[in-house]
């Protein structure tokens, strides 16, 4: 199995080359090799993280207090809501400080959770690709094996469930089985519990992943829409993964809010 | 009789028995808790960059950690008589070290662990309540007294699917063999710092930078920030892990002292992890203070202690007519 997706990887990247020599535009995908795992992935690892301002917006925004401004990183500039959900998102807007479900220290959802000022790592651990995060001390569970996923309808999770693929040296993960309880930035952004959503992780270069985002959603969007950015390498000396314990903080703060 | 005879009936009888055990042991997957190493282990084979392999699902056959265990008293006879489930469920201490199975606080600290005891089923304050019932993180040794699974990236040993009290969800242990150094002692984390490094076959993890906000079990035993925790995991056959951590705080401890358990191969390998939300859409803090304060206003000043079996002291007999707490009481707020 290992030795067909070696071949399979070296087929898709061969394929891919080829495809951009015929077009003569080189995708990145093309113009690095990474290395291999012990068991002949790509090699993903390490401690990564974003630096841009989507976790505030995905779409354009300027400046405000503890808000740094930023360019939309969704392919096409706005987000292509419904007219009520956009009438949805801009209730949200107004009411975020309190309405964000980061404020309440929840689990943040998916993709959300990648462009968040923490860190996280990549662990290649064989039947599945764990991701760890340092927000929450969260772990996401990539399922390389095919294990199956449960019926759409039967389970719902902050964090969706998850399989993934090697698509050449590109690590697709395939997202389903969301709540409805999560954005997708402080800025009121939403989904529905009808989120489907594929991530693609691809090395660029020896400290860089290229993220890309395709989200589907019939009950919020006209049609599914993509949002892309690089991920970075932390370099510093022996980098790891801390920890914020957000509702630990909240109950030292005393501002927790459950208690009535 | 005579007493060859006799001496062959009783070897015989053993032999029986044991072989009664093993079969029950194999047929449960479940191995006799372990006080210490024993003295004839398997030697695990080697993966491709060397390190012994300890990789798997291992689990322990029950509840330490978890709610109303105490490590130095196993399943609290107390609880029996507000929780059904766990009566006849007493097990035993697994501090190996002091051979009293006793935490060895230091005065301050033993005023202070009997202050935690007191309130543990009447809390008033968020204080008295477990921190992992409040959804805070386990710290070291606790996140691992359930087991672990255990998986290989090099540099790293991770230890997935850890703490909490459930075998859901739980955070990741990501711990380096590559022998960097320990950030400095003024960095404090809920889940510490790790570190490892083999000693033959045995996975030794040192962790340090831990805070002071986890207990080691739901009884109020607690620690200070200058805790260090070793723990020292070695395979003992296929199928059972051996498992030590020796913990040392001289801020509250008078010694360091060493708890053991047992962990057996879990046979769940191919399922699917669910997501554990502990904190999300959490209540149950606010009932159990309400709960507390209603017995705080009906008089309650602190229900709960733990005896001292060394001094000849016994349990107080379970609470059997608890007060009815009538709405009309309503919950007082003190502090």
């Amino acid at each position: 199995m290992i030795r067909a997706l070696f071949v399979n990887s070296v087929i898709m990247a061969g394929l891919a080359l080829g495809c951009a020599r015929a077009t003569g535009q080189p995708t990145a995908e093309s113009e690095y090799s990474p290395p291999r795992t012990v068991r002949g992935e790509p090699d993903l690892q390490g401690v990564w993280q974003a630096l841009n301002a989507a976790a505030w917006n995905l779409e354009d925004h300027g400046g405000a207090t503890g808000v740094p401004a930023g360019k939309s990183v969704v392919e096409g500039g706005s987000i292509p809501y419904q007219p009520w959900a956009l009438e949805k998102r801009k209730e949200n807007f107004a009411n975020r400080r309190t309405a964000d479900p980061e404020a309440h220290c929840d689990m943040p959802g998916v993709p959300r959770i990648t462009y968040m000022p923490y860190p996280f790592q990549i662990l290649q651990l064989g039947r599945y690709v764990a991701i760890n995060y340092e927000y929450l001390n969260l772990t996401r569970y990539i399922y390389m094996d095919k294990t199956p996923r449960p019926g759409p309808d039967v389970i719902d999770f902050y964090m969706g469930a998850s399989d993934g693929h090697w698509d050449g040296n590109t690590l697709v993960i395939d997202t389903t089985n969301f709540n409805d309880r999560t954005w997708l930035d402080r800025a009121g952004n939403f989904h529905s519990d009808k989120l489907h959503v594929v991530e693609r992780f691809t090395r660029t270069g020896r400290d860089h992943l290229q993220y890309e985002v395709t989200i589907e959603d019939p009950k919020v969007f006209t049609r599914p829409w993509k949002i892309s950015m690089p991920l970075y390498r932390r370099l510093e000396k022996d980098a790891e993964l801390l920890e914020y314990e957000c509702y630990a903080y909240l109950e030292e703060d005393g501002a927790q809010g459950r208690e009535k | 009789m005579n007493r060859r005879s006799l001496d062959a009936t009783v070897a015989l009888v053993a032999c029986a028995i044991a072989l009664m055990h093993a079969a029950a042991a194999a047929q449960n997957n479940w191995r006799t808790h372990l006080k210490a190493l024993p003295q004839h282990v398997v030697a695990p084979s080697k993966t491709a960059q060397g390190w012994p392999d300890l990789q798997g699902k291992w689990r322990i056959a029950n509840r330490i950690g978890g709610p109303q265990h105490s490590l130095e008293y196993g399943i609290d006879p107390q609880s029996s008589a507000i929780h059904d489930w766990n009566r006849n469920a007493r097990e035993a201490s697994i501090v190996i070290d002091p051979p009293n199975g006793q935490i060895p606080y230091n005065e301050v600290a033993t005023a202070r662990r009997n202050e935690y005891l007191r309130w543990v089923y009447t809390p008033i304050k968020r204080q008295h309540i477990d921190p992992e019932a409040r959804c805070l993180l386990g710290g070291v040794p606790r996140a691992t007294l359930q087991g672990a699974e255990i998986r290989y990236a090099p540099p790293f040993v991770v230890f997935v699917n850890l703490g909490r009290t459930s075998d859901m969800g739980g955070y990741t242990r990501v711990i380096p063999m590559d022998g960097r150094p320990f950030p400095n002692d003024t960095l404090k984390l809920t889940k510490g710092v790790s570190r490892g490094h083999w000693e033959g076959h045995t996975l030794v993890v040192e962790t340090r930078n831990q805070n002071d906000k986890t207990w080691f079990d739901s009884h109020g035993s607690f620690h200070s920030d200058q805790i260090t925790v070793v723990e020292r995991i070695t395979m003992v056959d296929a199928d059972t892990m051996y498992y030590q951590a020796t913990i040392v705080d001289p801020d509250v401890f008078t010694r360091p002292w060493t708890i053991a358990t047992t962990w057996n191969r879990a046979r769940n390998e191919s399922e699917r992890q669910w997501e554990e939300g502990c904190w999300e859409g959490e209540r149950d803090v606010e009932h159990m203070l309400e709960a507390g304060r209603r017995a705080y206003a009906a008089g309650h000043r602190g229900i709960h202690e733990h005896k001292d079996p060394d001094k000849g002291e016994q349990f107080a007999p379970a609470v059997k007519n608890r007060p009815a707490l009538s709405k009309a009481e309503g919950p007082v707020r003190p502090n």
